[in-house]
């Protein structure tokens, strides 16, 4: 035990180090002699903003807090990119707000009706009657999932 | 051509975009200390519920018609505001943040004979895009931008839009419009015009332009061109810096004890300072003043305030609530309830500005380094995910907002949910 202590205390002042140190990701490394050709070619890094936000002021993001589009590998827990603003494409998966509560769905108009499906078998299409109101909140633009 | 954009019920909207529940029902949003209303949904209105009625004066109205009440959720509002402004400058390249739901925005390049299906196109985009309805008046100037924007809110007609383009359309609205209802003519001038029988904004519009220039100095006689269809008043496009920052607030109750109150003014006096730094600002002196509830005329009453000079302009929080303390052990006594204190940086400078002391013994580069990492800190967590012990947890002094909704658009644990 005791030796591992003085190993880790002589370890620890080169972890402050290590911690203290400021490092630029973009600033050659080499002090002397000729720096890489390939410094010239350094491109920004990945920003997931740009590649999940076309509209930033239209864009929210939302839980899933349910399984019915387990059909479409849609869980519990994953997190969605709505955006407000976008129309919506043939087979989009839409948001709407019913009594307070969000819903995604998918639409399908019918003879007289519109139905809003699940992808999941256990959850029955919701019916919208002709002259009830719907009021689409959004078009799901991508689903984020953590595994 | 200048629009003005504003939100219709704002807050009331805001809340209703994440709570679909409350849509047809009547809604109030309170002020500060959940003390009156300050925004109120149609149905509310109704009620009779008044702008800045107190809420213990409408309790009852609140309690038979099930009204829905909520605090004022700050950061909810103001990130809606953006994405308002934001999608209303797709539609100008010049737009003025005018107030937290409203906005100048200047069409001179639009086509006139296109301007109604252009203003449409915005208030679609905008309504959709954030979910808050919008509407906009346009005119030829900005006092009548106004007006016009009362009517497209008044008139379903106008799906939201209202454009004076004519003389005809422009006396009719002056005609249809209070004279209290003018934009920049305030409630005692008002009351003088009305007294001279002066009702409408036509019947201003009549009065001779050296008589209210006599009489309403060159603002009234602004008002009165503009009024006639000559601007006068330019779309400012961007902010001035601010000259002063002043952080106050009324305490969730009465307090008498030094500590908790300079808890709460360094709470204050960080705030501000952030503010500061964000316009890349120093400044060279903070006022802190402190008053009593002046309503309580039954407890003993006193205020004060001090101005302190710092040797270094700075907008480093830690050395600003070090000479906001002094100041605030300068001008507290003993044996009374305080009700508020509030902190004023002054003498703001830009910070390349700044001129070093001889005797000058802080690490400046040490602190703007930690504050950049509060700030950075704070900008991605949340405000006061990291902040110095001094400001405390605010138990004692936080206003009340007993009924907060969720940050729904900007914290991760408050994104609305969806099944």
């Amino acid at each position: 035990m005791k030796t591992i202590n003085e190993q880790l205390n002589k370890l620890i002042p080169i972890a402050e180090e290590l911690l203290h140190m400021e490092v630029d990701l973009y600033a050659s490394p080499v002090k002397a002699g000729f720096p890489s050709e390939a410094y010239n070619y350094i491109e920004d890094g990945i920003d997931f903003n740009k590649l999940l936000v076309k509209s930033k002021e239209s864009t929210f993001c939302l839980h899933v807090g349910g399984n019915s589009l387990s059909g479409d590998g849609i869980f519990e827990g994953d997190l969605l990119v709505v955006d407000k603003l976008e129309e919506p494409y043939e087979n989009a998966i839409l948001i709407f707000s019913i009594d307070g509560e969000f819903t995604m769905k998918r639409l399908e108009y019918r003879q007289g009706h519109v139905a809003l499906l699940s992808s999941n078998p256990e959850f029955e299409p919701i019916i919208i009657n002709e002259g009830e109101e719907l009021k689409r909140w959004g078009v799901v633009k991508y689903v984020i999932k953590k595994f | 051509m200048y629009g003005l954009c504003d939100g219709n019920n704002f807050f009331v909207s805001c809340e209703r975009v994440f709570n679909s529940s409350l849509d047809g029902k009547p809604v109030i949003v309170l002020s500060n200390n959940d003390g009156c209303a300050i925004a109120r949904s149609e149905e509310a209105k109704a009620l009779g519920i008044k702008m800045g009625a107190n809420y213990f004066e409408v309790e009852d109205i609140i309690r038979r018609n099930n009204v829905q009440v909520f605090s004022t959720n700050f950061v909810l509002y103001a990130d809606m505001s953006m994405r308002m402004k934001g999608l209303l400058s797709r539609f100008t390249p010049k737009l003025e943040d005018y107030s937290i739901d409203e906005a100048f925005l200047d069409f001179s390049g639009v086509d006139l004979s296109t301007l109604n299906e252009y203003g449409l196109d915005v208030v679609r985009t905008v309504t959709q895009g954030t979910g808050v309805p919008v509407s906009l008046g346009i005119a030829p100037t900005k006092t009548l931008a106004k007006l016009a924007n009362r009517f497209a809110k008044k008139y379903p007609g106008y799906q939201n839009v209202c454009v004076i383009d004519t003389d005809e359309k422009r006396i009719k609205a002056l005609r249809l419009t209070d004279v209290s209802d003018i934009w920049g003519i305030g409630r005692r001038s008002s009351q003088k015009l009305k007294d001279r029988g002066v009702n409408t904004a036509y019947d201003f519009t009549q009065l001779s332009r050296s008589w209210v220039r006599k009489h309403m100095t060159v603002i009234g006689e602004r008002t009165w061109c503009e009024l006639l269809g000559e601007p006068c008043i330019e779309v400012e496009a961007i902010a001035p810096d601010k000259q002063s920052i002043m952080v106050s607030r009324s305490f969730g109750k009465m307090l008498d004890d030094l500590e908790v109150i300079k808890e709460a003014a360094a709470s204050y006096t960080s705030m501000a300072a952030a503010k500061l730094r964000k316009q890349r600002g120093c400044a060279k002196s903070i006022l802190v003043f402190l008053e009593t509830n002046p309503f309580r005329d039954d407890l003993p009453q006193y205020r004060n305030h001090v101005i302190v000079n710092m040797p270094v302009a700075t907008n480093s929080t830690m050395e600003i609530i070090k000479y906001m303390s002094e100041g605030l052990y300068k001008i507290f006594r003993t044996g009374f309830n305080y009700k508020k204190v509030g902190v004023m940086l002054l003498d703001i400078i830009s910070e390349g500005a700044v001129q070093g002391y001889l005797w000058d013994n802080v690490d400046r580069a040490k602190h703007k380094r930690l504050m950049e990492i509060i700030d950075s800190t704070n900008n991605r967590y949340g405000t006061n995910s990291l902040k110095l012990a001094v400001l405390g947890d605010g138990e004692q002094w936080k206003i009340k907002q007993r009924r907060l909704s969720p940050c729904y658009t900007t914290r991760t644990k408050d994104f609305p949910k969806v099944k």
